[in-house]
């Protein structure tokens, strides 16, 4: 009788109290009677919280004229910055799917054997599928030009067989948060050559350091391969529908690490990482969520006539 | 017209299409916006902040998703990035005092927004999209950015706190 009578509040819990299962308990079930008229009520006063108040008349009109105005007023991002923003952009891309082990601090503790077999496990899951489509969104600080921005960025891309192509935007504000620039970029990431589409259509390979974290880029098993080291500070957290969570911190070097966070759906295929620098005089947070798992995707280097220089390591502005 | 002709002129850099996208959804950001900051003049900023940043983003707008459902993640955070900035604010102490002094389907509106107020994040965001907003329990998991399943469980853990929470009151109405 308990597995019906949870199994009833499940279902009435999630909406599907219709389900004939659902009406033969209740109807013997007085608890799960009151819930049910309870979530009932839940939700028809729910209902009625959207209908207040409308839309102002012109807010579209005041909408349009908001897209309009910004972009007038947006300052154009000259030559000489934008390779370094693009480069911070690219960096922080590469650092939301990368986490470097290794250093000399050593965090608390060792996954233990079961945890490390399981996240084992969804590397290789993962790393099976073949493919993925990635969404990324993050912020980051960084030096450009002397002065200190503040990066937001987004972009959606996917990655398959040690291939990456990732398109996005990063918003660039100055250190008291007032828009100052938009850049589009895009990066390419084949083996462990990369490229950094430039405002102008050509390409510019991506040097050192950004090109050596490239090969941990290539695929998102590389990520959890990674956790077999033993050191990491490692969580589980059961999720209720299945999923798990799976927490971590890796330093390295002195005062520098990673805070992240990976989720594993029921198929231990890897859905998430979020990505938090901490010890760091700058701050950088990155959420990577991956989908459509196992679809055809075609990445290729840029046509050789397009790639027209190689960018400046001495500007990559994430050192500071 | 049709949306997605709509969506794809846009998308190549079309302004009237565009203008189009936000004439057509900007009540819907509207609700969301104000469902979640519960003020005119912020979630007026958030949709113009939203339509702005949607604007800007549209070259990697690829249409794995719908256009109002991408359209509303980012006004989702745009929303999100506003409460973080003023989370003190969100709870109106006056509502709470206001609760007793009325009756029926009125009270319980003043008594269920406060309650939704005090859920955990996550557990608001998901039943303000499926049963204040009227959004599928797909399409809210999708401008969360989490799986159905996960969307499901979420409302589940809501409804029955908001239950729970709002017990008395309710039995009154039933």
């Amino acid at each position: 009788m308990s597995d019906v009578h949870e199994r009833c509040r499940d279902l009435v819990l999630g909406g599907d109290s219709s389900v004939d299962a659902v009406l033969a308990h209740v109807s013997e079930c007085q608890p799960c009677a009151d819930l049910a008229e309870r979530v009932v009520v839940v939700r028809r006063i729910a209902a009625t919280l959207a209908a207040r108040p409308a839309a102002p008349d012109d807010l579209a009109d005041r909408a349009i004229a908001s897209v309009r105005d910004r972009d007038r007023d947006r300052v154009r991002v000259g030559d000489a910055l934008w390779p370094r923003i693009a480069m911070a952009a690219a960096a922080v891309l590469v650092l939301a799917l990368a986490v470097v082990p290794g250093g000399d601090d050593e965090p608390d503790g060792a996954p233990s054997a079961e945890l490390s077999d399981g996240l084992l496990v969804a590397a290789q899951r993962t790393q099976q599928a073949g493919s993925a489509r990635l969404r990324i969104d993050g912020t980051t600080t960084a030096v450009v030009s002397g002065e200190r921005v503040r990066l937001a960025f987004h972009g959606t891309g996917e990655l398959a067989d040690g291939r990456l192509h990732y398109r996005g935007v990063t918003d660039v504000a100055d250190a008291a948060g007032r828009p100052a620039a938009m850049v589009p970029f895009e990066v390419t990431v084949v083996g462990s050559d990369a490229w950094v589409r430039r405002s102008d259509g050509t390409w510019v390979v991506v040097d050192e350091p950004v090109r050596a974290l490239a090969p941990l880029v290539l695929d998102a098993g590389s990520v959890l391969e990674l956790l077999r080291l033993p050191k990491h500070d490692l969580r589980l957290v059961a999720t209720d529908d299945g999923a798990r969570e799976v927490s971590f911190s890796v330093a390295v070097a002195r005062g520098l690490g990673y805070d992240v966070t990976v989720w594993l759906d029921a198929d231990d295929l890897l859905r998430r990482v979020d990505v938090r620098t901490s010890g760091a005089a700058i701050t950088t947070t990155a959420s990577m969520r991956l989908y459509g798992f196992g679809q055809p995707v075609s990445i290729h280097p840029p046509p050789a006539g397009d790639v027209s220089g190689v960018a400046d390591a001495a500007t990559f502005p994430l050192a500071g | 017209m049709d949306g997605a002709e709509l969506v794809s002129r846009a998308v190549q850099g079309d302004e009237a299409a565009f203008e189009l996208l936000v004439r057509r959804h900007a009540a819907a950001a509207w609700r969301l916006a104000h469902t979640l900051l519960r003020d005119d003049f912020a979630a007026e900023e958030a949709v113009q902040d939203a339509f702005v940043k949607a604007h800007r983003a549209l070259p990697t707008f690829r249409g794995d998703a719908a256009f109002s459902t991408w359209l509303l993640a980012i006004t989702r955070r745009v929303c999100l990035d506003r409460l973080r900035l003023k989370r003190a604010n969100i709870v109106p102490l006056d509502e709470a005092r206001r609760v007793k002094a009325e009756v029926g389907d009125a009270a319980l509106r003043v008594v269920l927004e406060r309650a939704i107020a005090e859920l955990p994040d996550a557990e608001r965001e998901a039943f303000t999209l499926v049963d204040v907003l009227g959004y599928s329990r797909e399409d809210a998991a999708a401008v969360v950015g989490v799986p159905p399943s996960t969307m499901r469980s979420r409302v589940a853990r809501a409804r029955e706190r908001l239950a729970a929470a709002l017990g008395d009151d309710l039995r009154a109405a039933l």
